[in-house]
């Protein structure tokens, strides 16, 4: 990895009310987002919620309408040039040189990096681990073979800050789970990474924090574990022996308390914020068993947009 | 040049870029060098038997005029009128015109510009790595044509002079590099290729009209000045006009530049 320069103390990414509108109904808005060195930060959001623009803004692609966005501590703007030196980017739609093969491709970027041999070696272990094949015209690589030269070229150089946009399109299960590896192994070694996705398995996986956007906002910045302990539980508890209705009624009328239902002696529901007052109710009866899961970040995701249209 | 662009040295990527579009243009200049080699071939081989086929006294005085028609018994003048006169001033842009029309338009149209941009590359590298090769692709185009007329004359003992035939050639670069630079800037500005592509074709087909109507017409010769075919001249027959062709480079050079600081503004969106 290159020795820190200019901004190294700076966040990795910070943004400041940033804002990009193209008409009416699109883009983002106001989003203010940190992140910090050396963390695997899941930008997480429906196709159309303002990942794209937001990453593209990042990249200096795109102008802010209003707000202003940092990367290793420079302007996007005015140091764009310099940015991306220090970083690895991935588009989410891309084409490629259709003649060249991925190796041309690496070769080429190697040059304008100036990045040595050193990364080209780094290129062809990479792509063995993703089992890629460097030598085959573009032209006749598969969407997910193309996805992995595209992943190749943004993380061959080692740099400070990897950005990649929806990086899992196209890969087989197995693939995926050498490319999360290899990002944690990036993130080891000091590398931030700032992906988007819309499959929320993956960033539960291995980010240490996520960014949750809808509609062009973003709703919530957290870590996937203070995400879920802050939601809603699926709660089951069996009793021993009949249940009079009385505690069932307290139960039922706990604050949080929702999707209540009594199948014979055992009570399902989910319950959202502290769960003392549901076990001190419980602990006075004899319970069985007691299972409070917390749900799979993909309901979590969207109850924040429930949350929200409601 | 070795000045830096906000720290990182331009010298790093402007060579890198420019040597990677020539490679990827090498095999439109090898079927452009080509096709014009049998082109200009024939145009000189068939003159023997126009010139005896043709009275340019049936021709009137005006038409004459517009298309530089004198004496169909010199091939320089017969040069002069058809290949350098019609055939390769519609036709040569076009080399330049279909490569920088797609620098930033095509590219953002096919997705390539965002893996390309997210190196330490300057935009205004695009701009000027992609001119550079064109123009000189476009001066070898230009020499392939000046010594394939003189050597296909002197094989069938045709009188031409190389310098006759070179100068000829080469006046053909200001005129093509202008519209190259058209498309350019066309291609930094609008987001559909086919516009940066159609326009400047159009505008090469408008120009040459508006030259010809302005020498059939001296009522309206002072729209000639509007178009780029009137600072081309007839090198062949008067020498290469060298104000006119420096009315077309400082052109090229003012959308080149043009064409940077658009880029430089836009949103790219793929």
């Amino acid at each position: 990895m290159p020795a820190p320069s200019k901004g190294s103390f700076a966040p990795a990414i910070q943004t400041f009310e940033l804002t990009k509108t193209y008409g009416a109904n699109r883009g983002i808005r106001n989003v203010s987002l940190t992140v910090e060195r050396g963390e695997i930060f899941g930008f997480l959001g429906p196709n159309g919620a303002g990942k794209s623009t937001t990453l593209r803004t990042l990249l200096g692609f795109l102008k802010p309408t209003s707000g202003r966005a940092e990367v290793l501590g420079l302007d996007v703007l005015a140091h764009s040039v310099e940015i991306h030196r220090r970083l690895g980017n991935l588009p989410s739609e891309f084409s490629l040189e259709d003649r060249m093969t991925g190796f041309e491709l690496i070769r080429f970027h190697t040059r304008l990096r100036r990045s040595g041999t050193e990364s080209l070696k780094r290129a062809r272990d990479l792509a063995e681990r993703l089992d890629a094949n460097l030598e085959m015209p573009m032209r006749r690589l598969s969407r997910g073979n193309k996805q992995k030269i595209g992943i190749i070229q943004a993380l061959f150089h080692e740099p400070e800050l990897i950005v990649l946009d929806e990086p899992t399109n196209g890969l087989d299960p197995l693939m995926q789970d050498v490319f999360l590896l290899i990002l944690q192994e990036a993130r080891d070694r000091g590398q931030t990474v700032f992906f988007s996705s819309h499959v929320l398995s993956e960033v539960e996986r291995v980010a240490d924090r996520v960014g949750i956007i809808r509609e062009g906002e973003l709703v919530a910045v957290d870590d996937p574990n203070a995400l879920t302990r802050r939601a809603f539980r699926y709660v089951r508890i069996q009793f021993e022996g009949p249940l009079d209705s009385g505690i069932v009624q307290e139960i039922a009328s706990l604050p949080g308390v929702d999707r209540f239902e009594r199948h014979g002696t055992t009570l399902t529901f989910t319950i959202g914020g502290s769960m003392h007052e549901l076990l001190q109710l419980a602990t006075q009866r004899c319970v069985i068993s007691f299972d409070a899961e917390r749900p799979p970040l993909e309901e979590l995701f969207l109850s924040y947009y429930e949350d929200d249209s409601e | 040049m070795r000045a830096s662009f906000r720290g990182v040295s331009t010298r790093s990527t402007l060579w890198p870029y420019t040597r990677f579009q020539y490679g990827a243009h090498r095999k439109n200049a090898i079927l452009w060098t080509i096709g014009l080699t049998i082109y200009c071939g024939l145009i000189v081989a068939i003159y023997p038997s126009v010139s005896d086929a043709i009275d340019i006294s049936l021709i009137p005085e005006n038409l004459r005029a517009a298309f530089n028609i004198n004496d169909f018994t010199q091939l320089a003048s017969f040069l002069s009128s058809e290949l350098f006169g019609v055939i390769l001033p519609l036709l040569l842009p076009f080399f330049g015109i279909i490569i920088l029309s797609n620098v930033v338009a095509g590219a953002e149209e096919r997705g390539r510009l965002d893996m390309l941009l997210g190196n330490p590359i300057p935009r205004v590298h695009l701009i000027v790595g992609s001119f550079a090769v064109v123009a000189t692709y476009l001066l070898m185009l230009a020499g392939v044509i000046g010594v394939v007329v003189w050597i296909v004359a002197n094989l069938l003992d045709l009188e031409l002079a190389a310098r006759q035939s070179m100068r000829a050639a080469f006046a053909l670069w200001p005129l093509t590099l202008a519209f190259g630079a058209l498309a350019l800037a066309m291609s930094s500005v609008v987001r559909q290729r086919a516009v940066a592509l159609g326009v400047p074709a159009a505008v090469v087909f408008l120009m040459y009209l508006i030259n010809v109507i302005g020498k059939l017409a001296p009522s309206v010769s002072g729209v000639r000045f509007m178009s780029a075919h009137h600072y081309y001249g007839t090198a062949i027959t008067e020498g290469i006009w060298w104000a006119g062709a420096l009315v077309l480079l400082v052109a090229s050079a003012a959308l080149v530049t043009f064409a940077a600081v658009a880029f430089n503004r836009r949103d790219i969106y793929a």
